[in-house]
Parts: structure tokens; sequence; C-alpha cells
């Protein structure tokens, strides 16, 4: 075991993007929004200025390589990303930290809208949602609503990323064969629920559908994750020496229930454990996954999920899971190696399971992040469309609410979001007992300027801080000093506990280095 | 979920014709134990989706609306 690392799953470091829309109704440029949310940051010393080393990466996606970024005090990246606020979290490797470092993104985001409202003197609203529903006034074709209006949808995301052996995904049609159907299946409590232009389905109005990013695929697998978008994101971008593969997810949806974050991480987690030692090589294969997709987040009713096999057979999207959930089982029996995480998250995944396959899906209000906001649009009658979306919408909103979980009290709810982090923590409290949940707020203070202590950011986040002016370009990969380059190509590398004793106040930064190529030798370079 | 504006989706009707077919079988032994279990499982299922029918009734009064809707739009572009 490595050295400030635990068992099973606590060898996966993982993380997630999350595109954030900043809007005025002053209908200001999006880029000019984000921008003073980035300013806003930085003034309030959330994050620093930075340059960003993207020598050492490959661009897939031709925008990449101008993008400026700034760099979270707690390790994450901060940018404009075609108009979005992007904030990707640093690198964790266990679920309650997965919820810890998603709060703390969500609390820089509040920050970053109330900054810009002050500094353009406008009201500036964020959101955490994958979708913005808009109306115009109908052309030639399109959907009518009401007074001559259509809506339109426009997507943006939440990418999750685990690392990976490149080893397992070299023969990319193992990767399809295995993860589709989880990927496809895992909707039922990753979706987070939204309306849609009903245009997604040929049809008018607009639908209520489980995972909003389902509905705007089109192939198996992609490059690209803005057009012809696949279940699966072919990306090769390890951020990590060439042995490794970063699965780079672009179906994870944008979360706020605690629970719901929690399970999709170690779920996730488990699955790519079980993917890389074989387990799911005989994986149920689905006829026509696109379009499974599609229909099982269409299907919020009568909740059958059905789905047909390549081999003729029907069955339905929770068979398939029972299908992940043995595979797990049955390679913790054969290795034997699990974790403290990863006991929580079996049996926290087998009673999800559980509870779908009996339709019990009413229980999980509060809990499952499209049931949830089911629950709100049934119980609020919607008279229109544009009711429906803004009830979605204030469920999305980043208000005052997200303070509670610094421990701010019930004044923190008072404000118009929907969602209730108050009673999403009551959900998460009585599904997860074995999680001590009193310490979230603490987590999410440290978490909000510090960097996760398992994994490299660690090292990273505090050179920093301390001898920020030292730093000339960071990466995630890589740092580059006036003094050394250092390759932070292995994930748990200059963790807390290899560098904590060394990193005392007052030392001088050739002693932190000297101790740094004491212990990785090949990775500090002069 | 249907609102104005807001499309319900038809419902695809899936014809169970094996169900049919099986029942009108003779069967006896090994055979018939095989068919039974073939059509508890059917049975199951039905039972299951029963159970499962019109989630929307039973989110009813699941959650408090005690909070003023807002005609927010997000003015946002398609991203990634």
């Amino acid at each position: 075991m490595r050295k400030g690392v635990g068992e099973g799953t606590e060898n996966k470091i993982r993380g997630v993007e999350q595109e954030y829309p900043v809007t005025a109704k002053a209908g200001l440029n999006p880029s000019l929004l984000v921008n003073a949310a980035i300013q806003g940051l930085k003034r309030r010393r959330f994050s620093r200025d930075v340059k960003w080393d993207t020598a050492t990466e490959v661009s897939q996606e031709a925008h990449e390589a101008r993008i400026a970024s700034s760099f979270g005090e707690n390790g994450c990246r901060v940018y404009n990303d075609m108009g979005h606020l992007e904030i990707s979290t640093p690198s964790y490797n266990n679920p309650f930290d997965a919820v810890a470092y998603d709060k703390a993104s969500e609390i820089y985001a509040f920050i970053g809208s109330k900054e810009a409202s002050r500094a353009l003197k406008k009201k500036v609203a964020i959101h955490k949602n994958n979708v913005a529903n808009f109306f115009s006034r109908a052309v030639s074709s399109g959907v009518h609503i009401g007074k001559g209006e259509k809506v339109n949808t426009n997507t943006y995301a939440t990418h999750g990323n685990i690392i990976t052996k490149r080893e397992a995904c070299e023969d990319w049609s193992r990767v399809e064969k295995a993860l589709i159907p989880w990927v496809v299946t895992r909707i039922l409590f990753t979706g987070s629920g939204d309306v849609v232009s009903g245009k997604t389905i040929g049809k008018e109005g607009v639908k209520f559908v489980i995972s909003p990013r389902a509905m705007f695929v089109v192939q198996k697998s992609s490059l690209s994750t803005t057009v012809s978008r696949g279940i699966l994101n072919t990306r090769d971008q390890p951020h990590a020496a060439r042995k490794y593969w970063r699965l780079h997810d672009i179906h994870y949806e944008a979360l706020r229930s605690e629970y719901a974050i929690f399970l999709r991480d170690i779920a996730q987690a488990m699955v790519i454990c079980a993917f890389e030692l074989g387990f799911l090589d005989d994986a149920p294969e689905i006829e026509d996954p696109v379009s499974a997709f599609k229909k099982i987040s269409l299907d919020t009713q009568e909740c059958e999920w059905k789905i047909k096999l390549k081999d003729g057979s029907r069955t339905d999207a929770v068979s398939i899971l029972l299908f992940y959930l043995e595979a797990i089982e049955k390679m913790y029996e054969e290795k034997g190696v699990e974790g403290k995480w990863d006991r929580i998250g079996r049996k926290c995944l087998k009673e999800v399971i559980k509870k779908l396959e009996a339709r019990h899906v009413e229980e999980c209000v509060d809990g499952i992040d499209w049931v949830t906001k089911l629950a709100l649009l049934v119980n609020y009658e919607p008279k229109s469309a544009s009711e429906g979306i803004s009830i979605c919408n204030q469920y999305a909103l980043l208000d005052e609410s997200v303070m509670y979980y610094l421990g701010d009290g019930e004044e923190s709810l008072k404000g118009s979001c929907l969602f209730n982090p108050k009673e999403s923590l009551t959900f998460a409290k009585r599904e997860l007992p074995q999680v001590d949940w009193s310490s979230l707020p603490d987590r999410v203070k440290y978490a909000l300027s510090n960097a996760p202590e398992q994994t490299r950011e660690f090292f990273k986040a505090e050179l920093l801080k301390r001898y920020g002016p030292h730093v000339k370009s960071v990466s995630w990969s890589t740092m580059v000093l006036n003094e050394a380059k250092i390759m932070l190509d292995e994930p748990f590398m200059l963790n807390k506990e290899e560098m904590w004793a060394e990193m005392t106040e007052g030392r001088e930064i050739e002693e932190i280095l000297s101790a740094a190529k004491g212990l990785y030798p090949d990775k500090i370079i002069y | 979920m249907v609102f104005e504006g807001m499309e319900g989706e038809e419902e695809e009707i899936e014809e169970e014709e094996g169900y049919v077919k099986e029942e009108e079988k003779e069967y006896g032994g090994a055979e018939k134990e095989k068919e039974m279990a073939t059509i508890l499982e059917r049975l199951k299922k039905r039972e299951k989706k029963e159970k499962a029918a019109d989630l929307v009734s039973k989110l009813k009064g699941k959650k408090k609306v005690n909070k003023k809707i807002m005609p927010y739009e997000i003015y946002a572009t398609s991203g990634e």
C-alpha cells in the first residue's frame, strides 16, 4: 500500500469538471460575466493567476490551448470555457471528498457570482445544471410554445475523470463492451433530471427527462465532446505518466444531492476497478445503446426502463445494474482487497438497486436529484413550459443556501433555491449512516482552501501558497519553478504523508525540492 | 409530467407475444416446471409494472411548495 493512501478504490484518483452558466437579466455577454466572476474569486483570494502549462498536454479540442486559467487555493482549476465558469476540482480518492470538493466548487461559483454582481452592478445568477432552455420567436421550423414562441435547449457539461490503467483501455471495443451498459443504466441514480426541448424526441413542447445529457448523444464513442457526442469519450490525455489512462466521462451530471454525489463517485470507482480486473468482460450488450439511453431517460412515469439486448432478449435497466453489482461483489470475493469506502459504497449501491427494482422510486426524494426535481414539478403543478423550466432552474440556482455546508444554519436557506441542503443531508444521513456527515462542514471548510491530503495536489497547492513567486507554470501533472521542473506524473506522489514534515514554515524552497528529490530522484529536474 | 407546452411521452406498448403462445402449449414434467418458472418471472415483472405505474401520483405530497417560483431563464451557450 502506498504511503498515505488507503485500500481498494482509494488507489484511484478522480475529479469532476463542472461548467456553470453565469447569467444576468440584462443579457450581458456570458464571457464578460464569467471573467467578472473569475476576477472576483481572485480578489477574494480564492484563486490566483497562474500560467497553465499546456505544453505537456495533448490538447484535442483546439480552443483549449487558448484558455487562461487561474489556480484555486484548494488545487482546483478555474477558467472561462466557452462562456461558462468552469471549475475542475483537485483530484481526490474517496467519496466523502467527492462531496466536500463538489460543495467547495459550488461555494466558489456562488462567491464568483456575488463578486460579479458587485463589480458589474447587475444581478448575476449562477446555476449548477447542464441545460439552458430559452424561448425565441418562431421561425420556419422549431417548436411553438404559446404565443408564437419556440423552446431551444443548449447543453453544457459535467465531466468525471478517473485514473485507469492504460493497458485496460488500449482495446477500445473492450471499454465499450464493459462500460457502455453502465453509463446508460446508472442514470437511474446519477441522473440530474431536467426539462429539455421536445425537439430532442421530434415532438413539440418540453419534456422532463431523467438524464438531460442522454438526450444529446448520437453515437457509442467520440473524441469530440461538442459535436456528434458519444456515450464514451476517447480522449487520450492522462494528465499522468503514459502507463495511465484518464477515463474522461462526459456524462456525469450536475448533482446537488450529497447522497447522489457520494454514490456516483464510489460506484464509478468500484466499476472501474472491476473493469481493470476483467470482471466486466461479459457485460450484457445492449442492442442499440444510444436509443436505449434516451428511452430510459424519457421513462419517468411508468419506470419500466426497458432494454433490448443484442441477443434479442428483453430486460430492464435495473437488471443491468444488478450485473454490475454482482461483478463488483465477485471482485471483492476473489481479490479480497476492500477498503472502508468500498464496503460502504457496495452496501449503498445494493440498497439503491433494491429500491429501483421494487420501483419504490418515490422513496428517493431528496436523495436522487431527478426524483427530487420531478417531485417539485408534480407538487408545484406548473401551468406552462416556462414555469416548469423555472422550477428546474430554481433547483439548480446557487444562492446563499450553499453556505449551509459551512454550518451557516437555517438563515442561509431562506433564498429562492428549491434544492434544500438540510433535507438532502437528512436523506444522506438516513441512507448512509456509516458516514460521519456531522464532519462535512469542517471538511468543506478545509476543502475551500486546502487540497486533498492524499494526492499530488497537496504538494502543488502548498507550493503555490508558500512559494508562489517561484512558480512559473503548472498543469495537472507538472510544475515549473524558477529552480526546477517537477514531474507530478504519479497520482499520489508528494502527498501530505510524504511531505508534511518537510513543509515547515520558513524553509527555503531549495530544501523542499531537495527533500522531494530524495523521494523521487527522476521527477525533480534541475 | 405534462403541463401546457410540455409533451407527455406516448407510451410504447410492447406486445407480449411469447406469453400468449407459451400458454397455448401442452406441457408437463420438466418442461412444465420451466414454463411455470417463466410465467412466474413474467408475473413478477407484471407486478413490478403495476407498482411502477404512475410515479407522478406517488410523488404527490412528497415535496413542500413553499417558495415562490421566479421567472428565471438561463442565458447560456452550449459548451464543453
